[in-house]
């Protein structure tokens, strides 16, 4: 039976590379610089080590990726997570979305909007606000992208100010770039829960 | 460079002077981050066995898959001379039918990506290390492709 996950979830699995990642104890000096900054700041997982195949983009991309989701200002983080799931929806990067709907959910200490997400799709009953962000990004995501002139309306219409719609691009167009890796290279395995023997 | 000068700015038509111009300076190290990706992706220093100008002539096919010409122009104009939309216009010993499948499959239809894909890629003599370089190539112009394209209609539609 397979134990890969199909279907969105909360519930992160753990990832499974298709591919061989380094051996850290093999790393080269450029590799381990590039290692020092994790996405999140996380320990260095199989992902990770998996990238650091090409240490000249892991390089760029940690820091970036960090500064796409984590500055301070502009757009709120569970709005750029809102941004983020979105577009792992449209890729179906299945480890990406929970990942993402789990910050989501513990930054809005709420997993309706999640919840609403993962069991309506595209008919989820989401506030104007909520809906001008998440219908935006699912159709930038898109390939090609799908957004037109009323899509941008909408979201000045639910009260977005630049800076937030320029968060908004980045952290969708983002996971467009974090799915073609996480859904590509690696499978999303079901995690055993603790009372499960 | 000023930000402005990036590829993804210099695309999307932001200049300094606008209101999305005024967003983008207060994120102008993702700009910096952006510019410095491209050039990690397109001319690495250690490029494994995927030259400059096949990584050029990939980017530019990925870009006009997604409706993007002028990035598709952009990376076209750094691939071989002799480049085609079917042919990067020099010899490779690389399995040059597999590997655009699986780039076109990764940049257009991700969501339909199997684990045979990857295997497929092995089975063609592609070492683990260039199938993760292929990958971050074109994940990297997906996002590209997406920032310009959004950035270029927020400044179509500034109030």
């Amino acid at each position: 039976m397979s134990s890969v996950v199909r279907k969105f979830t909360r519930r992160v699995p753990i990832w499974k590379p298709r591919v061989t990642p380094i051996k850290r104890e093999e790393a080269t000096k450029e590799q381990l610089e590039a290692l020092k900054i994790t996405p999140s700041n996380t320990k260095v997982s199989a992902y990770v080590l998996t990238l650091a195949h090409d240490v000249e983009s892991l390089a760029v991309r940690s820091p970036l990726f960090n500064a796409i989701m984590y500055d301070e200002g502009g757009m709120s983080r569970s709005e750029r997570e809102l941004g983020a799931i979105a577009a792992s929806m449209v890729n179906r990067c299945i480890y990406c979305a929970a990942v993402h709907a789990d910050r989501h959910a513990k930054l809005e200490n709420s997993t309706e909007v999640t919840d609403k997400l993962f069991s309506e799709g595209l008919k989820a009953d989401l506030t104007p606000r909520q809906a001008a962000i998440f219908h935006f990004a699912r159709k930038l995501s898109a390939t090609p992208p799908e957004t037109d002139p009323q899509d941008m309306d909408e979201l000045r219409k639910a009260g977005l100010k630049d800076t937030e719609i320029l968060d908004l691009i980045l952290s969708a167009a983002l996971f467009g770039w974090a799915n073609r890796l996480m859904h590509v290279l690696g499978d999303p395995i079901r995690r055993e829960a603790p009372h499960e023997r | 460079m000023s930000i402005f000068d990036t590829t993804a700015l210099t695309i999307a038509g932001i200049d300094n002077n606008s209101s999305t111009g005024t967003a983008v300076k207060a994120r102008s190290q993702i700009f910096e981050l952006t510019q410095a990706a491209e050039d990690a992706v397109i001319h690495p220093k250690d490029c494994g066995r995927l030259s400059h100008a096949l990584r050029a002539w990939l980017a530019a096919r990925i870009a006009k898959k997604a409706g993007h010409s002028e990035l598709a122009l952009h990376y076209m104009q750094m691939a071989d001379p002799k480049a085609s939309s079917d042919h990067p216009g020099h010899e490779t010993h690389l399995d040059l039918r597999t590997l655009t499948e699986f780039v076109e499959k990764v940049a257009n239809i991700p969501s339909e990506i199997e684990e045979n894909d990857v295997t497929d890629m092995q089975a063609a003599g592609f070492a683990d290390q260039d199938i993760v370089r292929v990958c971050q190539l074109v994940a990297f112009i997906a996002y590209q492709v997406r920032i310009t394209t959004g950035m270029h209609m927020m400044k179509d539609g500034a109030v």
